[in-house]
């Protein structure tokens, strides 16, 4: 049995038609509502997820501990690259930039919502840390002749930062 | 070498399709926190993406109907307009993280700023589209996209502990020592990017923009899956692996373009890094037109307007306003300063959705010997595809919650 149907470009094409068995439609009906529960399961836990990284307690400190000691590992490469003029220009400043982006939210959470009061030392901590770091990726957006402070002073800084940050993430 | 151009549409599709910007960063996560463990991953991907990629081809070359034509007749008008919404919505958000993945891929190259260089991205898809025939766009963006290569060079000269890489292959359920819910989140994770169902609707159109033939052009068919997903493929593979050996053990949690980047910069220098950019602003481009475009077709074959680039655009003038208002829409998103990358993993909600619906009707179709005559699916391909439909059904269920469950890997 065929069909006049009408797509292929707009032409008019006789196609064989291929019917659905009622059974199957409901396996599709069900599956449909389904997966628009999830979705809305997903809408509802989202939000609540938002919610509970309003308060900084040890798990948050943590995570943020992580992100920084990636943003610090990720800046001391670049800054590798950056001394021996091997990375283009445009993608140091780019990078850093993003780096520079990312390192300044984790600070501005940590400053802006309520923690935990065991943790205010370390919290504070962490803050200087992102804010320090945050000025040094700085210099990579900022200073277009390439006047980075030597090598080793950089790679000493960075070292210095990583360690700091591996001992807080180990006392959390 | 006509072949070897032959199987452009078939690189942009598995490039566009696998290697997105949320892609980049994905899979650069997966290797710094997962090691080698999720190599398997890929193969079994790529191995369910070719072969509803070359069914959907073989469909179209011998029935002449696309993937949504296909749905509007098999589900009618409900499902038919609910897998229709589900997938604009997809298309358009995946459109608007590709605008500003290419955005962000320039800005590693020039020193302009972002926004300035969404609307520079959005002028340059157009005027492209545009200008070029199908194949020039396919052939553009699908062999300029294999700059992207340079990753895999990287991992290989990361000098990779092959015996590790090689237990990266063989599957397991659950990580040794890493957390069981992050595994799966990645590991669903790469499989939802596979089964990324823009992909076989361009995939379908291209084959009738192309006007492949039922006798003609089965093998251009086939290399254009196997040659393309391979080739994709082995990009993810190489992303994970680089960053395996070089995110992994400095602690490094990829959340940007530029990280993905590291790899081509350590092993190969400043020519690296830059032919590593440019694959990247092709195939995310091209993944930018593949949404666009699976959008437009998908309105037009659903609609029943006159559809195809092979048309002059003035001749197909619904079709023309559908891609160019989805091109300006989806740039509008993304200017208001959404996170590409995080888009690309919001829009997977909607992937999951008609994911099941897309493939299944493909599969119904190229079972019919009716339609098909001498190319109904042999024995092989409908033992493949009922595994691969149950992996698809099973990959949309687990996609959301382990999204919410883990906050996205970040358990």
């Amino acid at each position: 049995m065929g069909v006049i149907f009408w797509t292929k470009g707009g032409n008019m094409e006789e196609l064989p038609k291929i019917h659905f068995r009622d059974p199957q439609q409901w396996v599709q009906f069900g599956l449909l509502v389904l997966i628009a529960l999830l979705v809305l399961i997903g809408c509802i836990g989202t939000g609540q997820h938002l919610a509970d990284a309003q308060f900084i307690g040890p798990n948050e400190l943590k995570r943020s501990v992580g992100q920084l000691e990636s943003y610090a590992a990720e800046a001391q490469v670049i800054d590798n690259y950056s001394h021996n003029g091997e990375a283009l220009r445009s993608y140091t400043e780019a990078y850093s930039s993003s780096l520079k982006k990312a390192t300044d939210s984790v600070a501005e959470k940590l400053t802006d919502h309520a923690h935990d009061r065991n943790l205010s030392a370390k919290t504070a901590a962490v803050i200087a840390m992102a804010n320090g770091l945050s000025a040094h990726l700085g210099q990579y957006i900022h200073q277009p002749t390439r006047q980075l402070p030597g090598a080793q002073a950089s790679s000493h800084y960075y070292d210095t930062l990583s360690s700091r940050l591996q001992n807080l993430d180990e006392s959390l | 070498m006509k072949k070897l151009l032959g199987i452009a549409l078939g690189i942009m599709v598995a490039l566009g399709g696998f290697i997105d910007i949320g892609d980049l960063v994905f899979n650069t996560q997966a290797g710094s926190a997962f090691g080698y463990q999720l190599l398997w991953v890929v193969p079994i991907g790529v191995l369910g993406i070719m072969v509803f990629t070359e069914m959907s081809g073989r469909v179209a070359s011998v029935t002449g109907e696309p993937v949504f034509a296909i749905i509007r007749r098999h589900y009618g008008p409900r499902l038919g307009w609910f897998t229709l919404v589900g997938s604009m919505i997809l298309n358009i958000l995946t459109c608007a993280a590709e605008i500003g993945g290419v955005a962000l891929a320039l800005q590693l190259l020039t020193d302009l700023p972002y926004h300035l260089l969404i609307l520079m991205a959005l002028l340059a898809l157009v005027v492209l589209v545009w200008k070029l025939p199908f194949q020039g766009i396919e052939r553009l963006f699908g062999f300029m996209g294999l700059g992207l290569l340079t990753l895999l060079i990287a991992a290989l000269k990361l000098h990779p502990d092959w015996s590790g890489v090689g237990h990266g292959f063989v599957p397991r359920l659950m990580s040794p020592g890493g957390n069981q819910l992050d595994y799966w989140y990645f590991a669903v994770g790469i499989l939802a990017a596979t089964f990324m169902p823009y992909e076989v609707y361009f995939y379908s159109s291209g084959a009738i923009e192309e006007k492949w033939k039922p006798h003609k052009d089965m093998i251009e068919n086939r290399m254009n899956t196997v040659i393309g997903y391979i080739l994709g493929g082995a990009v993810i593979a190489g992303i994970i692996v680089m960053s395996a050996e070089l995110m992994r053990p400095k602690s490094i949690n990829p959340e940007f373009i530029g990280t993905a980047m590291l790899g081509p910069l350590v092993t190969l220098g400043k020519a690296g890094l830059i032919i590593a950019i440019l694959g990247a602003i092709f195939a995310i481009g091209g993944a930018a037109i593949e949404t666009c475009f699976s959008g437009a077709y998908n309105l037009s074959q659903f609609l029943g307007w006159k559809w195809g680039k092979k048309n002059l655009p003035l001749k197909v003038p619904a079709f023309t306003i559908s891609w160019l208002a989805i091109f300006v829409l989806s740039a509008g998103i993304i200017l208001t300063g959404i996170d590409p990358i995080s888009l690309t993993e919001d829009a997977v909600i909607f992937s999951v959705l008609v994911m099941p619906f897309s493939y299944w009707p493909i599969f119904k179709l190229a079972r019919n010997r009716r339609a098909m005559g001498e190319f109904t699916n042999k024995r092989l391909a409908n033992v493949l595809g009922w595994i691969y439909l149950v992996v698809i059904v099973a990959v949309s269920v687990a996609a959301v919650p382990l999204q919410l469950i883990t906050n996205k890997g970040q358990l």
